[in-house]
């Protein structure tokens, strides 16, 4: 989830931890992998 | 008191293929209509940057949007576009997360991440805005309410 973390012994700032779709989602739309009216429905089962 | 500004701009979303299949995952109908009416609401609402819940630590850029207690959408929400001519607000949609911390399907949020995000949010160079959100399948709120109906 989000977060960052900080270590104690120095102060390097680590990168944050997201869920790995998240990363996927960004990819998809710099793709042009995005959802039309057809996949929301299919998602919800219409 | 504070001062609440409203915005005059069409609110839409795009919504990456991950973001369908992580709302296809919830399965459950509930579910699945709370994150949509979270989303109607925000695309129908002259201020939708009151939607955003909070910003990824570390990445001001990565916005989160809280649905219940359990669910988060993780987005961007560009306002304000294109920036000579503001006509729209955009959401970018990612991924919905049912907060349940699994640590093996965590991923770590980069510069090469955030550069990437960067890019799919500039708006500087793009003329024809109307000719990308159609392009990018981009959604009315008209549009979601018409699925929130059917559930």
């Amino acid at each position: 989830m989000a977060s960052t973390s900080r270590s104690d012994e120095n102060e390097t700032e680590e990168d944050p931890t997201v869920p790995a779709g998240v990363l996927e989602g960004i990819e998809d739309i710099a793709e042009g992998r995005t959802a039309d009216g057809d996949d929301l429905d299919e998602a919800l089962d219409l | 008191m504070s001062v609440v500004e409203l915005s005059d701009e069409e609110n839409v979303a795009i919504l990456a293929e991950t973001f369908t299949e992580s709302l296809s995952d919830i399965g459950d109908k509930t579910r699945q209509a709370a994150v949509l009416k979270r989303l109607h609401e925000l695309l129908d609402s002259d201020t939708p940057q009151h939607y955003i819940y909070e910003t990824v630590a570390g990445c001001d850029e990565l916005q989160v949007i809280r649905v219940g207690g359990d669910q988060r959408i993780f987005c961007r929400l560009v306002m304000g576009i294109p920036h000579g001519d503001k006509y729209y607000n955009v959401l970018f949609v990612f991924y919905v997360d049912p907060h349940q911390y699994r640590p093996d399907q965590l991923a770590t949020f980069d510069d090469a991440a955030e550069q990437r995000l960067g890019e799919i949010t500039e708006f500087h160079t793009v003329d024809a805005v109307d000719d990308y959100l159609d392009e990018m399948n981009a959604f009315t709120p008209v549009e979601i309410r018409e699925r929130i109906e059917l559930l």
